[in-house]
């Protein structure tokens, strides 16, 4: 069968193919915010690279610093449009600011010969008035937005054409110069247009503020959703006031660099910017229906219609028609954004899952006459209920020195069951996530590995601690994989070190599954140790490494590795520390949690029985793909979990004999076995109880607290 | 008409990119436990395959290479009525009380009392090993179904995943004689059902059944994109009709079946039984393939599982609709139905997956 199979699969190439997944790096790469704009900024660069081929001295320093000095006047107004486009308004003033803050920073200048930095603070307090306007009626009387700024506009334009008049001709004769006048609007810094270095810098510290603090997560989520900002006590009015203030402050600025550079005051200043400022932003990805975009974006935005309609000017386009070709950029920028915005979540989802190939050798007899440590009985059918319908999914069980049962449940709580027969069942803890693997402790803290959270910890008392939810992040991963996603099992060392599996660091809890259905290496073995709170990944690249089991000398650490069906050993100490090996591979069954048995040896939880079309869906990755694809989950073929068994292995890793529940009668899906006091307790995932057996032959003494920490007076 | 064309279209271009939606179980398909209910008469049967109302009240039930003869108050007398050469499947009976009988590979016989006698064995040159169905016509030919000219009766699981269209209905005449093939290219036709003048044919990997003239002529089709693979049809008294469904389909088995060179692999490799494919019968064993509906949460399967066998009988007008329906859904055990009778009021089912017969209660159609 292996041979057939393998020849009709192919060789190295395919498997290539599937270990190394461009696919799976694309969907990573979309998943990150910053490859929000990628589009955008590939236009750009397209549209620079494009006039500087079709242009003649396009391409200079010289027209570079010639462009740069133009363009930030426009920066200025599309980020002041930005700001209030992320906090879901708009601001359709900001030409006719840009235009008033012209006008009032000449008068000021040239008639009423008022000194340079007056002038700045006069003109930039006229541009935070009228945002204060808007602010006020927006965020404070809940004026529409787009009305609001539109009645600003069309006033101040009118306002404008009235003193444009009045002011003209005493314009036309000024002639005062300053110094500082003109590094405003002719000099440089740093070799860069003056006005351009400033935008730089309040770009920057723009971005920072937008992403980075408290304010503008604020905005950021008021544009998101008003209601729901309003409900998690943000003070929206002032947000929004504010908003509107920086917005003409900063379309002001713009106004206040125009002056000082062309010293102007022309009728058609600012004429029609609040629409080219629109179309940068949207251009840039910041979405119209609000929360979503920064600085930077609506900067690349400004660029490409500032290069855009430059270079149609300059190759000789009449002016009518570049606006038109501005237009038709904005309605598609404008369709593309909603396009993208809705279907940018589907577009990962379809291609996050990336199967792989996994070749797992024929599996090893089980039948009942075959004679091998895994033939098949009925053993685990003769277990007595605990807990019957009194619990919903014990992943992991443990018992203290009490004799008292501890088990996580789905509902996120540990349970204690306790009394003669267990009969009297309290929730000993409520830590929330999906409990799993569980261990005691020196101090009989009970540590737990928490799906969703992290490692936490229980005392005594009762009382919940978190242990560790973060590791070092790999350098090489492009998602963050620095927070515990899915902590599955652990054990504790003799010197206290927790040693913990993570499963996978692509999937949740709910959606476990998919990681089988990928098979790559995606999971981690992690070891915390308590004395320095430090937290270090051992093992990268397992493949949903799963149980996780201390040796009884205390120098090794085996941990199963469920998809292929291997169990490995980790030395911690002696010569060959560090190194890892196999334990036990080709099981019949995907292994699950592990722990000591009284004779030295170690129980193994078989969470499902390796079915053939599923090993045979395995060897297909393609096929795995398009059934998660084309199917329901409830539809996927998944290994034979309805099924319980449980393995007893040597310290050298063989197999001696195997208790069964064929089919799953009482314990279907079993992942957890603990051996107390000769008798061995059985949990499982989806379960509605714990059994028991007997162990006629253990040591009637044995219990885990004592074999790892010796026994206590 | 367009439909059929755009839908055959995209499938050639993109393979796989038509997935036939499959017919929700609702309005007269809603599931119930009528067969699950149903009492069981007498003792398991194992490999019970066809039903046959004999004129004196007596029913015959084909099982392994028997013929069993039921009878007495709610048929709890069983004697053998006839040892067959063979596995018999279906069951057909002359007006004059002769009964024509199904031996999986090697034909149709005759049978006279009691006693075997003659046999067909080929038609038009060509074996018959696998027939399906039975149905005398008013002339006393009968009509043959053959499942396929590949595989034989046990294995329709591989005849399914091979998305065979090797089936046949033949006609012999009553002495069987001579025989010649009425229609060729049917996808497993397990059932047929005399109806006027046409003959009602259900095509199992065609999920339909078509209503074929005797005197030749095109098909037309009685009932399309049924919920699972039709197999026996029976007559009512009241004019309507029962049919039978193996097993009802499910998206991840039109999906293997979508899928060549995992399928292909699968039936080379793997254990018949161990397939992705339906059952008659529920085993719940764990090599075989589980789906994620059907697992055991809290100790039980959902009724709702998607189903690897189920059990399932319609019932249908005069016409050809459907207006009720038995099920015994995935968490029941009365799968795999291969015959449905009604006689005195009642439903007589095999449920062939559990080796059953099943008496259940089905109320008059007004």
């Amino acid at each position: 069968m292996s041979v057939a199979s393998s020849s009709v699969n192919g060789g190295l190439l395919r498997r290539l193919r599937y270990r190394y997944s461009a696919r799976l790096l694309l969907s990573e790469l979309l998943g990150k915010r910053w490859m929000e704009p990628a589009i955008p900024f590939a236009l750009m660069i397209g549209l620079i690279v494009w006039f500087s081929m079709v242009t003649t001295n396009y391409a200079t320093l010289g027209n570079a610093q010639q462009l740069g000095r133009e363009f930030a006047e426009a920066g200025f107004v599309a980020i002041a449009m930005a700001l209030t486009v992320i906090s879901g308004g708009i601001d359709l003033s900001v030409g006719a600011v840009f235009a008033l803050a012209n006008l009032a920073a000449l008068v000021f200048f040239q008639l009423y010969q008022w000194p340079v930095g007056l002038v700045i603070v006069a003109t930039l307090a006229i541009g935070a008035g009228i945002g204060a306007i808007n602010g006020f009626l927006i965020g404070y009387m809940r004026t529409r937005p787009f009305l609001t700024t539109l009645v600003t506009l069309i006033v101040l334009r009118a306002t404008v054409d009235l003193l444009g008049q009045h002011f003209s001709i005493p314009l036309a004769m000024a002639s005062r110069t300053s110094w500082t006048w003109d590094v405003l609007g002719v000099g440089w810094i740093a070799k860069l247009p003056s006005n351009l270095a400033i935008l730089g810098i309040v770009a920057i510290v723009g971005h920072f503020l937008l992403s980075r603090s408290r304010p503008g997560w604020h905005l950021t989520a008021i544009g998101s959703s008003r209601k729901a900002a309003r409900h998690a006590g943000i003070r929206v009015e002032r947000v929004l006031f504010l908003t509107y203030v920086m917005s003409g402050t900063l379309a002001a600025a713009g106004g206040l660099f125009y002056a000082a550079r062309l010293q102007s005051s022309g009728s058609d200043t600012g004429i029609g910017w609040e629409i080219s400022a629109l179309t940068a932003v949207v251009l840039g990805g910041v979405s119209l229906a609000g929360g979503r975009g920064t600085v930077a974006r609506a900067l690349i935005g400004a660029v490409i219609v500032f290069v855009l309609v430059n270079g149609l000017v300059r190759m000789g386009f009449p002016g009518a028609l570049s606006s038109t070709a501005l237009g038709a950029v904005l309605l598609i920028a404008v369709g593309i954004d909603v396009k993208w915005a809705k279907n940018r979540g589907k577009a990962i989802q379809k291609i996050y899952v990336n199967p792989t190939m996994v070749e797992l050798p024929p599996s090893p007899s089980i039948t009942a006459d075959g004679g091998t440590a895994f033939a098949e009985n009925t053993r685990l059918q003769a277990s007595e209920e605990i807990g019957l319908n009194q619990v919903q999914g014990p992943e992991d069980i443990i018992l203290d020195r009490q004799d008292r049962l501890y088990c996580g449940t789905r509902e996120g709580w540990v349970l204690r069951f306790s009394g003669p027969n267990f009969e009297h069942r309290e929730v000993f803890a409520r830590i929330g996530g999906r409990p799993l693997g569980m261990a005691f402790d020196r101090d009989d803290n009970l540590i737990v590995c928490v799906g969703g959270m992290g490692l936490y910890g229980v005392t005594p008392a009762g009382k919940i601690y978190k242990c560790t939810d973060q590791t070092q992040r790999s350098l090489l991963k492009l998602n963050d994989d620095s927070r515990l996603r899915l902590a599955d099992d652990c054990d504790i060392a003799p010197d206290g070190t927790v040693w913990f599996s993570e499963a996978t660091i692509r999937y949740e809890m709910h959606s476990w599954f998919l990681d089988g259905i990928e098979g790559r290496a995606n999971g981690r073995l992690i070891a915390w140790n308590p004395k320095t709170n430090k937290t270090r990944t051992v093992i990268k690249n397992a493949v949903f490494p799963n149980g996780v089991c201390v040796a009884h000398d205390g120098r090794s650490v085996l941990f199963c590795s469920s998809w292929l069906c291997t169990i490995y050993r980790h030395w911690i100490e002696g010569p060959k520390a560090g190194q890892t090996e196999v334990f036990a591979e080709n099981l019949p069954g995907y292994p699950d949690n592990l722990n000591r048995s009284s004779d030295g040896g170690y129980w193994l939880a078989m969470v499902g029985i390796r079915s053939p079309t599923f090993d045979l869906m395995m060897r297909h990755p393609d096929v795995r793909q398009r059934m998660i694809k084309q199917l329901p989950p409830d539809e996927w073929v998944y290994p034979g979990i309805n099924n319980g068994c449980i393995v007893k292995f040597d310290e050298s890793g063989r197999a001696l004999e195997s208790m069964w529940d064929p089919g799953g009668t009482k314990h279907a899906t079993v992942t957890s076995m603990r051996e107390h006091k000769g008798w061995l307790y059985i949990g499982g995932l989806e379960n509605n109880r714990i059994g028991r057996v007997r162990l006629p032959d253990a040591d009637p003494a044995w219990n885990g607290c004592d074999a790892y920490w010796g026994a206590k007076s | 008409m367009l439909d059929t064309l755009f839908s055959r279209l995209k499938e050639a271009l993109w393979p796989g990119s038509e997935v036939v939606a499959l017919p929700m179980m609702d309005g007269a398909l809603k599931p119930n436990r009528r067969l699950d209910d149903a009492a069981p008469i007498g003792e398991a049967l194992p490999g019970c395959d066809d039903l046959l109302a004999l004129d004196d009240g007596s029913v015959l039930v084909s099982a392994g290479r028997q013929v069993l003869r039921l009878s007495g108050p709610a048929l709890g007398e069983r004697a053998l009525w006839c040892d067959c050469p063979g596995t018999v499947g279906a069951l057909a009976a002359a007006r004059d009380g002769t009964v024509y009988a199904a031996i999986a590979g090697a034909g149709v016989v005759r049978i006279e009392q009691g006693r075997v006698g003659a046999r067909l064995e080929q038609a038009d040159g060509q074996p018959l090993r696998c027939v399906t169905a039975l149905a005398v016509l008013p002339d006393g030919r009968v009509a043959i179904a053959e499942g396929s000219s590949i595989n034989l009766p046990d294995d329709w699981t591989r005849d399914l995943l091979e998305r065979r269209a090797h089936g046949r209905v033949v006609v012999a005449s009553a002495d069987l004689s001579s025989a010649s093939t009425l229609v060729s290219g049917l996808a497993w036709p397990d059932g047929l059902l005399l109806r006027g003048t046409s003959l009602w044919v259900s095509e199992a990997w065609r999920h339909r059944v078509q209503s074929l003239p005797l005197a030749g002529g095109a098909a037309t089709s009685v009932l399309h994109n049924l919920p699972g693979y039709p197999a026996r049809l029976s007559a009512d008294p009241d004019g309507g009709a029962w049919l039978s469904l193996l097993a009802v389909r499910t998206q991840l088995l039109e999906f293997v079946l979508r899928e060549r060179a995992y399928r292909e692999q699968m039936l080379a490799t793997i254990d018949p039984q161990h397939w992705i494919a339906p059952s008659l019968r529920a085993t719940g064993h764990y090599l075989e393939p589980l789906q994620g509906g059907a697992i055991k949460k809290l100790g039980i399967v959902k009724p709702w599982a998607p189903p690897r066998s189920y059990g399932l009988v319609l019932r249908l007008s005069g016409k050809g609709e459907i207006v009720d329906s038995l099920h015994s859904r995935a968490a029941g055990t009365h799968h795999g139905i291969t015959a449905a009778l009604r006689r005195d009021g009642r439903l007589l089912a095999v449920s062939k997956g559990s080796g059953r017969l099943l008496d259940c209660a089905v109320e008059d159609l007004r």
